[in-house]
């Protein structure tokens, strides 16, 4: 009788997938975790760490039609956007989902919130905003690519709002992307 | 980024880094090396906080894992520690423990001498107290 799969990989499998990891690959994860780790208090190379952790502690599981890196990206993601809420909400208690493998919980500043902290921080994300479109008053195709990506549009119709092909797009793209990494080296997120 | 009031701006500029990661993981190799290099960003430095990063996850998981074994080790040696203390008799059938109590019935008050209804653990309770009260030992031979 075949043995099924399930639907996600095992923890071994997972490290297995990692130890095939090209360097390339682990330098695109890096990039990223650069994109998410605003304002979770860690660096991108801790928040990449936690990730890791996390799956290797079978928090988070890798399905098995996706892609490891894929996996990580959107794993990041997530565990950047839970620390935050976690340390900008109110009562102050930490969240299971900042907590080690072995139940330690994790090594974070405490930058918790109070209710008027937390609307002086919704005014930081407003001026950040703001701050990042200012970088572009002078580039109008990547200011657009910008505000639409902010609103969720997707690439291809944001393209044909602008007229340009793919590779003309992604130029763009990587235009802003520069031009933000090099005014937040910290994150995106404020 | 239109200012819409209804968009929260922590939501854009999430959306804003989830565009451009996708762009990060799914550009052609060539492409990402020249945005490095476009970046002054070194791919073996990336490549190595990568990796550290990995291995610092995988020592924490094998951490968690013995942390984890220690613990059912402990939880183990607890249960033996606890078996080992439990009298001989105890284990013995019911139908066993039961011949026993009858034997030294006459040697028991009158409300412990109903042992033919009573469940497995008020056996139980009976037969540890006539061990401490030196009707039988730890076997549950008579004394």
């Amino acid at each position: 009788m075949p043995e099924t799969l399930s639907a996600t990989l095992s923890i071994d499998e997972f490290r297995s997938a990692l130890e095939t990891l090209t360097d390339i690959q682990v330098a695109r994860l890096i990039k990223v975790a650069h994109l998410f780790s605003g304002g979770t208090g860690l660096d991108p190379a801790e928040l990449f760490g936690v990730t890791v952790e996390r799956a290797l502690g079978g928090d988070r599981k890798c399905p098995r039609e996706v892609h490891p890196l894929v996996f990580l990206k959107n794993a990041m993601r997530s565990v950047a956007w839970a620390i935050r809420e976690g340390l900008k909400g109110a009562p102050k208690v930490v969240s299971l989902d900042t907590t080690m493998v072995d139940g330690r919980p994790l090594d974070i500043p405490d930058v918790r919130r109070s209710a008027e902290e937390k609307l002086v921080a919704d005014v930081d994300c407003e001026e950040r905003r703001c701050a990042i479109e200012n970088l572009f008053m002078d580039d109008e195709q990547a200011l657009m690519t910008i505000m639409a990506d902010a609103d969720g549009e997707s690439a291809e119709s944001t393209r044909a709002m602008l007229g340009l092909d793919k590779k003309a797009f992604a130029t763009v793209r990587r235009r802003a992307r520069n031009k933000i990494n090099r005014a937040y080296p910290g994150g995106w997120q404020p | 980024m239109s200012g819409n009031g209804k968009r929260h701006p922590r939501d854009q500029i999430d959306r804003l880094a989830d565009a451009h990661a996708e762009d990060i993981i799914t550009m052609s190799d060539e492409e990402f090396l020249a945005e490095l290099k476009e970046d002054g960003q070194d791919l073996k430095r990336l490549t190595a906080q990568g990796r550290a990063a990995i291995s610092k996850a995988d020592a924490a998981h094998d951490k968690g894992k013995l942390f984890a074994l220690r613990e059912s080790y402990k939880k183990m040696l607890a249960e033996q520690a606890v078996a080992a203390r439990r009298p001989k008799v105890l284990e013995l059938s019911l139908s066993e423990k039961r011949r026993i109590l009858e034997f030294n019935a006459s040697r028991l008050t009158l409300a412990a001498r109903h042992g033919d209804n009573a469940s497995e653990n008020d056996v139980d309770g009976l037969l540890e107290d006539m061990i401490e009260l030196g009707v039988i030992n730890e076997e549950g031979r008579t004394k």
